[in-house]
């Protein structure tokens, strides 16, 4: 392994970063909105480091009692077990954190090092080194060398068989996490590519929460395959206990596994959870058993090591690759200038919503409520408890909420709007465009994006909803029309207020509005969702799907009378916000 | 003041552009203070200056996308600020980040201009496709603007101030990063331009392109305007032979030998 040979080359490493931090902290505050958005953004992180203070003090705390606990035999092999799942989370974890880094993180700082006469190996050794300052990384090293100290009193061998193994799950984990954030920076240099990773990301992770029906149809179709129980006794006796198994069948089963178990257990062995668990298992009264787990963690750190030096020249000596695709040249239609269609309202609402689909989280926002509908009804089918006798109550009013659900998966460009038009933006203000023009085409071009949104949630609710009255579909359309119309006004104010530049290419902090505008949009979403939800199941209770048919229309009648004087008051608030919006965006 | 003293001025009815005490701070620090532009119309006219000298706050001002401190602008004879939709309408605009949507293809980007320009649907199609193919970029008009290279993505900008049809441009360095060919074909039409009544104003750090394109120039630095006027009228006072770099020199301050002393440890 190299190492980095200049300890002058670290030390101005160490400052980079440093100086990096101190100005991102300081950050060039335009006006109090930014530095209102600054200090909320801080509040956040102060949590989340108290959280990694208090899980690294609570690992801390199992470690030293699995530790004692180890020590003193481990009488039933709980202290190890626990282990072993406690490395596994943290492995997975810190892998996962390492992946979403990766995704935000870029090669491009390393143009600069590169250019410096610094060998490449130096950089990769550099790179590893920062890994390691990871500070959920570092969390883990208390617990580490709280369960070596606490093995210590087991014998002569203890303390160093369980120093050294936790040194190298911590290299291990280390070297992982920079690894993935090396894959995940190539994968993410081709725009299109790296859409797709986050978009196939993002459809498994929805499609987990269809687990447990998959999970209730097996577990159906074993108790229908299973043999049927004795018949029942006068007492009840056998009325719950499992068919019995013949001496023999149970021999012919026990015969077919242990093969199957020990190529099985051998290979897990190598995972590195495992083989920590394996070599501090074995320190008390086996030290020389916890040679192969030692070994193999060794092992799998220079694997690791190698795989991510291999990623990493790979990622500074290839150059990044765009994804052009030459067509014939074929040029949009225009509507005619004098005709409504061709109002220069309508070609920015027409921008927004092609740059929208266009983004990853834009496509995200249109498959949603869709994923949302599918998965609500197939978790309540698998689960038919509590959820499924909630539903006669909720359903009447449920599918009404798809109007606002429809509005807030695209929160992150519906309360950004300017700062996510980007330099596009200065080509709207450019344009011979007023401001009245631009809000409006704005707020039509959310309105559009909710419908793309709403229609296909709507058809899925229809199809798994069969027996939903009539009515409630135009009473669902009517109030994501009354719920948008509530909405719209706020969230071009906050997108006036607090803009952002942001990449709607990334899931992570880069794609999101800013901070104060996400917390008061997510306010005014929750009060429209609640005058729809209101609205409705008074409608509902007076005149059934009728009465809620007539409310929602009663409602949307009111959200546009509040909503048009809001909009002008919008456009006349652009011109005052419109250069500290570009200075925003440019600044970034 | 180097050149045409501010009295001497065409007036301003031939004036495409016109500023009078143009100011613009950002908190203490004062960008621009009190400029008076005049650029005649037909003109071809080089704004220069030094890095940090104020240029592009100036072009951000005279475009809209800053508002004065203070000062009074008239652009093609109209106030900006007042009749900023219709002084829009007449002017185009290559700025320094381009003003692109990177989520829209190079065909869609001029569609949008052609859009809110209100032009008609044949007038679009045949400038779009004379201006791609000039530029170029016929092959990659359904590209995503995001893929473009930074020489793609300048052609672009510049095709869509074009498409209108502006009586004034405002270009900010137009030429960086574009091709030789290209370029050659980009002096050529704004040269045309300009003889047809067009105006341009340009800055650009390449004095060789002012030099050899402009017949106006002015120069900003440290946020004031110390010359103006025909390049020939700076030329005067025995500097007749003088380049536009030694001129350029001359007026900032800025001593021509001082590099040849400085760093002498620099290969030593």
């Amino acid at each position: 392994m190299t190492g980095v040979r200049s300890p002058r080359l670290l030390a101005a490493f160490v400052w980079l970063r440093w100086r990096a931090l101190v100005h991102g902290l300081r950050g060039r505050r335009r006006g109090g909105a930014a530095r209102v958005g600054a200090w909320l953004e801080l509040a956040a992180s102060l949590p989340l480091a108290a959280l990694t203070v208090v899980g690294s003090l609570l690992l801390a705390w199992g470690a030293w009692n699995a530790g004692r606990r180890l020590a003193g035999g481990d009488p039933g092999g709980v202290a190890v077990a626990a282990l072993r799942v406690a490395a596994a989370i943290v492995t997975v974890v810190l892998a996962f954190l390492s992946l979403l880094s990766g995704g935000r993180g870029t090669a491009a700082g390393w143009t600069r090092m590169l250019l410096l006469p610094v060998s490449r190996a130096e950089l990769h050794a550099l790179a590893l080194l920062s890994g390691f300052a990871d500070p959920w990384l570092l969390a883990t090293v208390l617990p580490l060398a709280t369960l070596a100290v606490a093995l210590a009193p087991a014998g002569a061998a203890a303390l160093p068989v369980a120093a050294a193994a936790g040194a190298l799950l911590f290299t291990v984990i280390g070297m992982l996490g920079t690894w993935l954030s090396f894959l995940v920076q190539l994968l993410f240099r081709d725009r299109r590519r790296a859409e797709l990773v986050v978009l196939a990301a993002f459809l498994t992770m929805m499609a987990f929460s269809l687990v447990p029906q998959v999970v209730d149809q097996w577990a159906r179709g074993a108790r229908r395959s299973r043999p049927a129980a004795p018949a029942l006794s006068t007492d009840g006796a056998t009325r719950d206990r499992p068919p019995e198994r013949s001496p023999e069948d149970s021999g012919t089963r026990s015969q077919e596994r242990p093969d199957e178990v020990s190529v099985a257990a051998g290979w897990l062995a190598l995972i590195p959870s495992e083989a920590f668990a394996g070599a501090v298992g074995a320190a008390r009264s086996r030290p020389l058993a916890a040679l192969p787990p030692l070994a193999a963690l060794a092992a799998e750190a220079a694997l690791l090591y190698a795989l991510s030096r291999a990623a990493w020249r790979r990622l500074v000596e290839t150059p990044a690759t765009g994804s052009q695709r030459s067509r014939r040249l074929a040029l949009p239609r225009l509507a005619s200038p004098g005709s409504l269609l061709g109002h220069p309202a309508l070609a920015v609402a027409r921008v927004q919503v092609a740059v929208t689909l266009r983004t990853i989280v834009g496509r995200i926002g249109v498959v949603t409520p869709v994923l949302m509908v599918v998965t609500t009804a197939a978790v309540a089918d698998a689960t038919r408890g509590p959820i499924a006798r909630l539903a006669p109550l909720l359903g009447a009013t449920a599918v009404l909420a798809l109007g606002p659900l429809s509005m807030f998966v695209f929160h992150n460009i519906l309360l950004n709007q300017f700062g996510a038009d980007g330099a596009g933006l200065s080509l709207q203000v450019l344009s011979p465009l007023d401001e009245r023009a631009i809000v409006a085409g704005k707020a039509l071009g959310g309105a559009a994006l909710t419908a793309v949104a709403l229609a296909p949630a709507m058809v899925a609710a229809a199809i798994f909803h069969p027996r939903t009255p009539a009515l409630l579909w135009p009473a669902t359309v009517v109030a994501a029309t009354a719920a948008y119309l509530l909405f719209a006004p706020a969230a071009l104010m906050l997108s006036l207020l607090f803009a952002k530049a942001v990449d709607l290419g990334h899931m992570g902090s880069k794609g999101k509005p800013h901070a104060a505008a996400s917390l008061g949009g997510m306010a005014v979403v929750a009060i429209v969702l609640a005058c729809v939800q209101l609205v409705a199941f008074v409608g509902l209770r007076l005149g059934g799907p009728a009465g809620a048919l007539v409310a929602e229309s009663m409602l949307a009648v009111l959200a546009a009378a509040f909503s048009l004087p809001a909009l002008v008051l919008v456009a006349r608030a652009l011109p005052a916000r419109r250069e500290a919006v570009l200075l925003a965006i440019r600044s970034a | 003041m180097h050149g045409t003293p501010l009295s001497t001025h065409p007036p301003p009815e031939t004036l495409a552009l016109s500023t009078h005490g143009l100011r613009r701070t950002f908190g203490d620090f004062v960008a621009v203070e009190g400029i008076d532009l005049a650029v005649p119309q037909g003109s071809f006219y080089g704004f220069l200056g030094p890095n940090g000298a104020g240029k592009s706050t100036t072009i951000k001002c005279l475009t809209g996308l800053l508002r004065p401190s203070a000062g009074t602008m008239r652009i093609l004879g109209r106030d900006p600020e007042r009749d900023a939709v219709e002084v829009k309408r007449r002017v185009g605009v290559v700025p320094e980040d381009l003003a692109l949507f990177d989520r829209l293809t190079g065909a869609e980007n001029l569609a949008f201009v052609a859009r809110v320009h209100g032009l008609e649907r044949q007038t679009f199609e045949a400038r779009a496709r004379e201006l791609l193919e000039l530029l170029e970029l016929d092959g990659a008009a359904s590209v995503l603007a995001a893929d473009y290279s930074h020489g793609m993505r300048k052609k672009l900008s510049l095709a869509m101030a074009l498409l209108p049809s502006p009586r004034l441009l405002f270009l900010d360095e137009p030429f960086e990063g574009i091709d030789a060919v290209s370029s050659r074909q980009v002096k050529q039409f704004l040269h045309e331009f300009t003889t047809r009544g067009g105006t341009v104003f340009l800055t650009s750090h390449v004095l060789e392109i002012v030099e050899r394109l402009a017949d106006h120039v002015g120069i900003i630095d440290h946020g004031r305007l110390v010359a103006q006027g025909p390049i020939a009228s700076l030329r005067a006072d025995g500097r007749e032979s003088a380049s536009l770099e030694d001129l350029f020199l001359g007026i900032v301050g800025a001593s021509a030998n001082r590099g040849e002393r400085a760093l002498e440890w620099l290969g030593a």
